[in-house]
């Protein structure tokens, strides 16, 4: 059965890449050419004009496009105009800080957001549970730069408990990981909440209170299982969010991940590291929802996939 | 003409130690301290006073430096970017290093150490016989000759036109260098310096599989080794005990890109960074209240012009106009108020410290709204449209410095208002000439006033304005036969075109850094950073 699944995975994987790789090289080579932002300042017109010939931008654009394609088919993935290196090891390089940040952010998320939202559905309509709601109103209400300032601000430059920025050690992943996981878990715990509520009311639950099972056990076992789903479903989307990187956390606490170098790549028109980052993050994408499925069938194996 | 200059390494002299300054130390480095000891699992076996004291040593020989650029390159011929030039500085040397004392720029001897020309075409240069690259391999004139022609030949090069006036390097000994120009070029030792101009081993080079390889973990003649690079996030050096300017001042240096100014000044307010690049001046009082940091602000090679459209289709076309808006910029408000005093009101387009400037561009007597409205009046242009394009935060407070500029312009009867371009937006206006009536930029890194009768950067810049006395100039500055008659050459140039008000100068901004107290660096006119220069309080 995961055979199959990871057999219809490649199957979707191969179209979805080339048809993603078209669709930025038509939008890179629309905005046009790179060279204009990439010249030093005091270069004149015929000194951009050597470097467009020299890379090669002057060729017309299907011609770019089926030499960017053959160099690709060869395992050559072009040179960052940016960088002035190959584009394949400036992406893959910022993989592991991104991936880091993603863990560390849904690690909060899940810490927080998991508890408080089983305990606000268990004492509904409780101060407990409008704490929790107005908690999770409050975390999505404050900006990622507004709460990362703070953060360096408190724990940074007051109390000096934690670096202020950079990347390198646990210490340092702390601070940007809260930041993230923060936003996340308002939204996380009012889904766990809503979900719970709902596998609570249903008469599976009432007939395992019938049997005499203990409640932690029909919360924990029967009804989180079945309220974990649309939770999964929205982790999932979050995590691929924050693979393609968070861009506005990255740049508050100078981390070195794919968000800065996307966004650097596309105002510098830097076609080789734009087409590498999204495809590394398309392939995130299709593997981030595989999982899900697989995550989906454990959960609930009544799911087929 | 003859030069030949033999003085030896600047040291920036080393202040008597003050009890605020061992105060900070302490404050700064017990941090690092438990950073240290944080990072082993063994740190409460092993803490111990003298652990302590070493730690506080060792902490104290790293230098931090925060920029708020990202360094993109290790190659110095390819990238355009000062923040990665400023990087560069300490793994690699320039043949000539260029310094600026008393407002004046003079070169001094670094690789060569002596150089002559009679005739401004033939250059000869005496190399040191003592340096030695990172390897150990002895440095000689065929680095030189390699570096030069590594450049001339690699199109794809960002710096690739840097060494464009060289005809042939000659190599006419291990140390002894003859370069030659392709006519009188009394700029060559401008080439030698500067972005592009770093000099890398011919050796290790060809050895390498390609530039690639070599630029992944390059050597260099610099103070300190490559260390590691984590691009986006810090590149690390370690001393070169081998070094020929003497024993390095720092054990380690660590550069590190942080684009967000809080993020910046933060990591300085803490002792994260020694000194933090590009303070903007409301953030100054917390550095300076901090009591443990403090300020160096410095004149640089910047300058802030308007750059006025004058064909035809505009109403700027009309002299009157341009002169209006000359007439209506209160210079010295703009300065006080937005940049907090931190920079220099002008009408010229070179601060002083350039080869070349025109000290009669001054800003004194150059705001006169009444004679702007009559001129307006005159040119019948009350309400006419005008948009002045400008980028924002790319220089210091430039939206603000810009819509300033809008305001003056509404006060003498103009419609002006603003359009704020994305920078990447800007820059493709400008090169498909559809930028609006004006547009705000801070031009710099230019060596010498010369840059301005380049008339490929002119027709870049203003693509529309012609003046035949200003062709000639271009034409004749070369051929000048004393640096007297050159320089006249140059102020008039200024003086023509800030005459046409084709470009309006508005400002000389100032360098402003976050420096701790624990360092001294007053900061550099070319807005270096070599960490030879930087030196413990």
């Amino acid at each position: 059965m995961i055979l199959r699944a990871l057999g219809r995975f490649v199957l979707q994987a191969v179209p979805v890449l080339y048809i993603v790789s078209l669709i930025v090289f038509v939008l890179v080579y629309l905005t046009g050419d790179p060279t204009v932002m990439l010249i030093p300042e005091d270069a004149t017109e015929a000194d951009r004009l050597r470097l467009v010939a020299a890379w090669g931008l002057d060729q017309p654009a299907h011609v770019q496009y089926l030499r960017y394609m053959g160099n690709l088919l060869r395992g050559d993935f072009g040179q960052s105009y940016y960088y002035g290196t190959s584009a394949l090891p400036v992406v893959l390089e910022r993989l592991p800080a991104t991936l880091l940040l993603t863990a560390g952010a849904m690690v909060v998320a899940i810490v927080i957001a998991v508890p408080a939202g089983i305990f606000a559905a268990l004492r509904r309509n409780t101060p407990v549970d409008f704490a929790v709601s107005g908690m999770a109103v409050l975390s999505k209400a404050m900006p990622n730069f507004w709460v990362g300032i703070m953060l360096i601000l408190i724990f940074g430059v007051q109390l000096r408990l934690l670096p202020v920025s950079g990347a390198g050690s646990f210490a340092h992943l702390i601070l940007p990981a809260v930041t993230l996981g923060t936003a996340f878990a308002g939204d996380l715990a009012k889904l766990v909440r809503a979900s719970l509520l709902e596998a609570l009311g249903q008469d599976y639950i009432r007939t395992a209170r019938a049997k005499g099972i203990p409640s932690s056990v029909i919360v924990l076992k029967h009804a989180l299982r079945n309220a974990a789903i649309p939770a999964v479903t929205m982790t999932s989307l979050n995590v691929i969010a924050l693979l393609g990187g968070a861009l506005i956390t990255e740049t508050v606490f100078a981390w070195p991940g794919l968000g800065q170098l996307v966004v650097q790549a596309i105002y510098t028109k830097d076609m080789a590291v734009i087409q590498i980052a999204i495809l590394v993050i398309t392939v995130m994408t299709l593997l981030i929802n595989f999982i899900t499925d697989l995550l989906y069938r454990l959960i609930d194996p009544r799911i087929r996939l | 003409m003859v030069y030949r200059l033999t003085s030896r390494w600047n040291a920036v002299p080393r202040p008597a130690e003050s009890a605020a300054h061992r105060e900070m130390k302490m404050t700064t480095t017990r941090r690092n301290v438990l950073r240290l000891l944080g990072s082993s699992a063994l740190a409460p076996v092993v803490l111990s006073v003298p652990f302590a004291g070493a730690a506080l040593a060792q902490a104290q020989q790293v230098l931090t430096i925060a920029q708020s650029n990202d360094i993109l390159s290790l190659d110095p011929a390819n990238h355009g970017n000062n923040s990665t030039e400023s990087a560069l500085i300490n793994i690699y040397d320039y043949l000539v290093r260029k310094e600026f004392t008393d407002g004046q720029m003079h070169f001094e001897p670094n690789l060569a150490l002596s150089w002559e020309t009679e005739d401004q075409i033939r250059w000869t240069f005496d190399l040191r016989d003592d340096v030695k690259w990172h390897d150990g391999t002895p440095f000689t004139a065929e680095d030189v000759k390699f570096t030069v022609e590594r450049t001339q030949g690699d199109s794809s090069l960002r710096n690739t036109s840097k060494f464009h006036t060289i005809a042939e390097v000659n190599v006419l000994g291990p140390h002894r260098l003859e370069v030659v120009t392709d006519g009188r070029d009394p700029l060559l030792l401008h080439a030698f310096v500067g972005n592009g101009s770093l000099i890398i081993p011919k050796h290790a080079f060809e050895a390498a599989a390609d530039a690639e390889a070599f630029f992944a973990s390059p050597i260099g003649t610099g103070a300190y080794r490559f260390g590691r690079w984590q691009r986006g996030d810090r590149l690390i050096l370690e001393r070169n005990d081998d070094w020929w300017g003497g024993a390095p001042h720092w054990n380690q240096v660590v550069i590190r890109g942080i684009p967000e100014t809080s993020t910046r000044v933060a990591e300085l307010l803490t002792g994260g960074a020694d000194i933090a690049t590009n303070i903007p001046p409301e953030d100054i009082e917390r550095v300076t209240g901090n009591g443990a940091t403090d300020i160096a602000s410095f004149n640089i090679a910047r300058n802030f012009a308007l750059h006025v459209r004058n064909e035809e289709g505009f109403v700027t076309h009309d002299p009157r106009v341009r002169e209006a808006i000359d007439l209506a910029i209160n210079r010295e408000e703009i300065t006080q108020y937005i940049l907090a005093g931190y920079g220099t009101p002008t009408r010229g387009l070179y601060p002083p410290e350039i080869p070349g400037y025109n000290p009669d561009l001054s800003a004194d007597g150059a705001y006169d709204p009444d004679r702007a409205i009559e001129l307006i009046e005159e040119a019948g242009a009350e309400g006419a449209e005008i948009v002045v394009n400008t980028p924002s935060g790319r220089w210091v407070k430039d939206r603000e410095v810009a819509e300033a500029v809008v305001g003056y312009l509404q006060d003498i009867g103009l419609n002006a208002r603003i359009e704020v371009l994305d920078w990447s937006v800007l820059n493709d206006r400008l090169q498909s000439d559809s930028l609006a009536e004006i547009y705000l930029w801070g031009m710099g890194s230019y060596i010498d006033a010369s840059h301005l009768l380049n008339l490929g950067l002119l027709e870049r810049f203003n693509p529309h304005w012609t003046d035949a006395e200003f062709e000639k100039l271009s034409g004749e500055v070369g051929d000048a036969a004393t640096e007297e008659d050159r320089v006249a050459i140059l102020r008039r140039a200024q003086q023509i075109i800030t005459d046409a008000r084709v470009r309006i100068g508005i400002l000389y901004p100032k360098g402003i850094y976050g420096v701790s107290d624990r360092v001294v660096f007053p900061g550099r006119f070319d807005e270096m950073i070599p960490a030879e220069q930087v030196r413990l309080a």
